[in-house]
Parts: structure tokens; C-alpha cells; sequence
């Protein structure tokens, strides 16, 4: 896909300069014209001033009363030229030396104007016309020297170019900037979706411009839904839950006083809630993974760790346990709350069931990812078995409800979030370690 | 000692009535939020059992209104959800212990009364003083090296005074402890329990002074 402004900038350049080339051209031309038109004008009056001075004398000669010769006539190769012709009698400017203009018949009609190269290469313009006097026909031609005209010329086109160039430099800068700066909200947008992986905000601000608000707003829409939806199926599985395990508690405990009657099918309907119990727990557990995080969804460790530390104390306040926390400050990770605790939650249940003294998490940021620890000074795990729990946590539905099954989520949780799970030994407390890596999407964890 | 039960689902709630009035408690029900928070606001429990999903107005909610207004009765929360993030929450409102459906009633017997306990300063086993013993699941009390078996509300009684030792307990306080919001609650009635629970231990066991009420275990 090419970039907006890319496109923007070079059609705008094209134009730019195309404008420019066709306004130099035509103010070019028109100059040219205007100052022709001037030169003309120019030489009609000459042509008039001539002929007020030609005349015949009684042998019928040609004469051009000298008063009526302007001086630029007299010096040689000054650029002003005339030649009078009538008959086979001609009179030449003494300016043209020993040259001569091009002798135009004298049938011509009307006005004649054209171009040509004079003596010493002077591009000429002359003007001509035809009179009719006392029977004679009389041509009067006028040349000027264009020269001075075309360095003029010249020298207006160089300068005009100069500050057409100036000018169309100075535009297409404004119009990168314009460019630039039209497209500045489509950054603003990117930056707050970025902001939104990174679960700052949880929604697009929609004070954008009316070409991108329909964009934010359907995005906008989106999320909300997608929010809800995720919600609403968490609020149903709640309910489900509350509705199935009330009964199921009584159901229990009615099965369990019945002394009457036999003992085996009691056992066996113990046995059928049993597994109906398990049932309920792992579709549900399954269920209510939500994979990544929730847009605008940021778990702040900081926040949630000591309640999540006091909690496993409140539950495991009979052993003498001390659960302790490592963590550099500040650290936020973009994931739903409720997925970090129940995978840490699980993580952390399973070191104080196992641990005898002391429980540690520690949590490190490197870079590109969070790295969560769970050490504790239990037995441990056999090498051998290591192999075979990581085995367990992969396929859920394989999983002995209860046992395992706390890993097994924090597994499936870690891998929904793009992390895996490491089991091993704790070089620090000597018992279980479990190791948790979760990518951070887009930058550090820290913010 | 007194409970409240807040559940919202009634046969579940019936049931959970009967057998915590059979391990020696009397107990109050209610199945919705609302009614919940108000029965806690005014009466004197000494424990709470509390649904989280309620009608009307969330077990949390509930929980978090009584802590804020100083209320300090341990409380259970049962969930059906069964979530970290609500073990977490719940903790972080107020709750003393956790528990999630379906559980055993035994289990929830002896969780309300580790927490009742525990709120007294007595941990772990049963309710004992220097020379008596007392045993919550038969509902018997240990004295002189005998077993001496003893009503529900001998029991009641008892144990209440077991866990103040040394207080003095006035008429109306132990009434309200002792029995449940429906019970007829005759004051007088105490003095004929506080006589019968010093015919089967000692009569110095339990003191009267006058005009205030009794104090269990103090020589005066």
C-alpha cells in the first residue's frame, strides 16, 4: 500500500512545477508580443515621418527632404534601417552601409512584417508598406535591430525563471508541511492504538477529523462490543456456575446423610456428582481463559501482588509460611487481570501446598518480556517427572480434575498470552521452581 | 453464638440452616443482598456466611459496606466460581475465609468454627480454659477429667462465655448471641441456662454480679 502522504507530496510537486512552466511560458510569450506590438507601433510612426519627407522632383527622381532623416539613419549599423523604393528608384539608409534590406515588390498589398538577419547578424524586424502617391507606387521599409530587446528579453526570462523557482521551492515546502501536518491525526491514531495494545487507554479519543471519525468510531464500537461480549460470557458462566452448584452442594450433602438404604448405590451417586463436580470445574476453567488481554486491560504488578500474597497467607494461615516477593518497581504488563491472577494464583497455590517454610516470586523485565519465577522449598519434582507435568499441562482435557490442574491452567494461560512454562529445580530455595516467559507485545514492560 | 447465613439459593440455604444449628449455632438466613447488609448492620453475629452472587446487591458489595462501617464479624465467602481474581477481591473486601461450591457442610462447619475461634485468639483445636474443654463437634464439655454432655443451648451458652473469658456479659448480650432472630428471646430465660450450666460444672464457673450480668472464669 503507498503512503498517503508520499502520494500527496508528489502529485502536488508535479502540478506545482507543471503550473509554474506553463505561467513562464505564457507571461514569455505574451512579453514578446506586447513589446513586438510596441516596436511596430514604433516603425508605423517612422514609416509616417518618411513619407512625409519623399517627393518627386520634375524629372520624376525619388527625393527624401534630409530634415526628415533622424539621425539614427545616418550612423552606420545603428540598428534603425530604411529603404524606399518606388519604381526601379530605391533610397537606402546611410546607416546600412553597403547593404541592403530585402526588396519587397511593390504589388504586396497592405502592411508587411517580418524577421530577418541584418547586417553584422542583427536580427531585424521590418516593417513595410505600400503607398500609393501621385500616380507611383512607393514601398517604405523600416528594420530595428532586435538585439536589445532580446537580451532584455533574455534577462526577464532568467529572472522571472529565478523567482518562479524561489517561489515554487518555498510552495512545495508549505505543502509538505500541509501534507505533514494534515495527516498529523492519523499518527495521533496510531500512537493511541498503540497506547491501546499497550492497555493505557480503552478507547480511541474521537476528536478526530471527519475523514477518520467514522474509522474510530466503528473502531471504537468494536471494542466496546468485543468488551462486552467477553464480559457477558463470563457473566454467564458465572451464573451457570452459581445455578449448577448450589443444587449440587445440597444434592452432596443429601446423598451423604441418607443413612437409610444401601450402600452401594449412595456410593455411586456420590461418585456421579463427583465426577458432575469435576465436570462443572474444568469446562469452566476452560472456558474462562480469555486468551490475550482486553483492549485497555493492564495488570500492574505492583497493585495486584501484594493482594494476591496476602490472600495465599489468608488461605494458608496455619503454616508457617513466608511468602515473598521480588520485583522491581513499576513493572505493568498489557493483560487481563483476572488471567494473571488465576495464573500466578494457581502457580503460587501449588508452591504453598508443597512448600515448607518459604515461598518466593520473583519478576524480572528484560526487554521484550516478563519473566515471572515461583520458588519453593518443597520436595521438588524428580527430574523424570519434569518431563511428563510439562506433558500434562498441554492438553487440558487429559487432566486429572484437581490434580495438575492449577498447572495445567497457568500453562494454557501462559501460551494463550504467547509465554511458555519452565519446570525445574529452585537453585535458591531447593524445591519447585516453576518459570513463566511472557512476551510483552510492542516495547518494554515498564511504563 | 450467633451466624448469619446469606444464600440465595433456598433449599441450599435450608439446609445449610439446619446443619449449623446442629453443630450448636443459632442461625439467621436471608437470601438477598440487601436484606443481608441490614441484618449485619443491626444485629450482633458472630460470623457471616456469605454467597457472593446475590440478589439485589453483590456479596462483595455487602462485605464491603460492613468493613467500611466498622463492622469486624469474621465472614465466610462462598463462591461458585471459584476464581483467583475472587479469592483476591474477596480478601482485599474484609473476608476472613474462602470457600467454593460444592463443598462439604462438614467443611464449612469447621471453617465457621476455626474463624470464630481464631477471631477469639484460640487458633487451633477446640475452646479450652484452664480446667475445662470444650468439644464443638459432639457438643460435650470436658470438666474434672468427665464427659459432661450438654443441650444446644447449654452449648450455645457456654461457648460463648468460653470465648470471653473474664468479660462481663450482660443478659441481653448473651441473648442475642445465643439465639437466632426468631427465637422468643425471654432474657429470663438465660438465668435458667446459667443455672443448669452451673449444676452439671461448678457453681463458681460462672459469676453474677449484680445488676450488670456475669463473668465467666474470674474469681472474684
Amino acid at each position: 500500500m503507498r503512503s498517503i502522504q508520499k502520494y500527496l507530496g508528489v502529485s502536488l510537486a508535479v502540478s506545482l512545477v507543471a503550473v509554474f512552466f506553463l505561467q513562464w511560458l505564457v507571461v514569455s510569450v505574451t512579453l514578446r508580443h506586447l513589446s513586438e506590438s510596441g516596436f511596430k507601433a514604433h516603425m508605423e510612426h517612422n514609416i509616417e515621418n518618411l513619407l512625409t519627407g519623399i517627393s518627386f522632383d520634375t524629372a520624376g527622381r525619388l527625393q527624401l527632404a534630409p530634415d526628415r532623416i533622424e539621425t539614427v539613419y545616418r550612423r552606420p549599423f545603428s540598428g534603425s534601417y530604411y529603404r524606399i523604393a518606388s519604381g526601379d528608384q530605391t533610397l537606402r539608409s546611410r546607416s546600412l552601409w553597403d547593404r541592403d534590406l530585402p526588396a519587397i515588390p511593390d504589388t504586396a498589398g497592405g502592411i508587411l512584417t517580418q524577421h530577418l538577419t541584418g547586417p553584422q547578424s542583427q536580427p531585424l524586424i521590418m516593417h513595410t508598406r505600400v503607398f500609393e502617391w501621385q500616380g507611383r507606387r512607393i514601398v517604405i521599409s523600416v528594420a530595428e535591430d532586435l538585439t536589445p530587446l532580446e537580451a532584455e528579453m533574455r534577462e526577464f526570462r532568467n529572472r522571472y525563471a529565478l523567482v518562479s523557482l524561489a517561489a515554487l521551492v518555498l510552495l512545495l515546502a508549505l505543502q509538505a508541511w500541509l501534507v505533514r501536518h494534515g495527516l498529523r491525526p492519523l499518527h495521533r491514531t496510531r500512537a493511541e492504538l498503540r497506547q491501546l495494545e499497550q492497555g493505557e487507554v480503552s478507547r480511541l479519543s474521537e476528536a478526530v477529523p471527519a475523514e477518520l471519525s467514522p474509522l474510530v468510531r466503528e473502531l471504537n464500537h468494536l471494542l466496546a462490543a468485543m468488551t462486552q461480549r467477553l464480559a457477558r460470557s463470563r457473566q454467564a458462566l458465572g451464573n451457570l456456575a452459581h445455578a449448577l452448584k448450589g443444587p449440587l452442594t445440597l444434592l452432596t450433602h443429601q446423598v451423604e446423610e441418607e443413612k437409610s438404604g444401601a450402600a452401594a448405590p449412595r456410593r455411586a451417586m456420590t461418585e456421579q456428582l463427583q465426577t458432575m463436580k469435576h465436570l462443572i470445574e474444568r469446562e469452566l476453567k476452560r472456558a474462562r481463559l480469555s486468551g490475550a488481554a482486553l483492549p485497555g486491560r493492564r495488570f500492574d504488578f505492583a497493585a495486584e501482588l501484594p493482594a494476591l500474597i496476602e490472600t495465599l497467607k489468608a488461605l494458608y494461615r496455619d503454616k508457617p509460611l513466608a511468602i515473598n516477593l521480588r520485583m522491581p518497581a513499576g513493572v505493568a504488563f498489557p493483560a487481563d487481570r483476572e488471567d494473571m491472577l488465576e495464573l500466578l494464583g494457581n502457580l503460587l497455590d501449588n508452591a504453598c501446598k508443597w512448600g515448607r517454610r518459604e515461598v518466593l516470586l520473583e519478576v524480572a523485565v528484560t526487554g521484550s518480556a516478563v519473566t515471572l519465577r515461583v520458588h519453593d522449598d518443597g520436595p521438588g519434582c524428580p527430574d523424570a517427572s519434569l518431563a511428563t507435568l510439562a506433558q500434562r499441562g498441554t492438553r487440558l482435557d487429559e487432566s486429572t480434575p484437581g490434580q495438575g490442574l492449577g498447572l495445567a491452567i497457568a500453562m494454557q494461560t501462559a501460551s494463550d498470552y504467547g509465554g511458555r512454562i519452565s519446570f525445574g529445580r529452585s537453585e535458591i530455595l531447593g524445591g519447585f521452581l516453576a518459570t513463566v516467559h511472557l512476551p510483552v507485545a510492542n516495547g518494554d514492560g515498564n511504563a | 453464638m450467633r451466624l448469619l447465613v446469606v444464600e440465595d439459593d433456598a433449599a441450599l440455604c435450608a439446609s445449610l440452616e439446619q446443619a449449623l444449628e446442629h453443630a450448636g449455632y443459632a442461625v439467621d438466613i436471608t437470601g438477598n443482598g440487601e436484606d443481608a447488609e441490614h441484618l449485619g448492620d443491626s444485629e450482633p453475629y458472630d460470623a457471616v456466611v456469605l454467597d457472593l452472587g446475590l440478589p439485589r446487591r453483590p456479596g462483595l458489595e455487602v462485605l464491603k459496606h460492613w468493613r467500611a462501617r466498622g463492622k469486624t464479624m469474621p465472614v465466610i465467602i462462598l463462591t461458585a466460581r471459584d476464581t483467583w481474581q475472587e479469592k483476591v477481591d474477596g480478601f482485599k473486601a474484609g473476608a476472613d475465609d474462602y470457600l467454593a461450591k460444592p463443598f462439604h457442610f462438614e467443611e464449612l462447619v469447621a471453617r465457621v468454627g476455626a474463624i470464630i475461634r481464631r477471631r477469639h485468639g484460640e487458633p487451633s483445636g477446640g475452646i479450652r480454659t484452664a480446667d475445662l474443654a470444650l468439644d464443638e463437634e459432639h457438643q460435650t464439655v470436658a470438666y474434672n477429667g468427665k464427659t459432661i454432655a450438654l443441650t444446644g443451648t447449654e452449648f450455645r451458652l457456654l461457648r460463648y462465655f468460653m470465648l470471653h473469658p473474664g468479660k462481663i456479659l450482660s443478659k441481653t448480650e448473651l441473648t442475642q448471641h445465643v439465639y437466632d432472630f426468631d427465637s422468643d428471646r425471654d432474657s429470663n430465660v438465660i438465668e435458667v441456662y446459667i443455672r443448669r450450666l452451673r449444676e452439671k460444672l461448678d457453681p463458681g464457673v460462672i459469676h453474677t454480679r449484680r445488676g450488670q450480668g456475669y463473668v465467666f472464669g474470674a474469681k472474684s
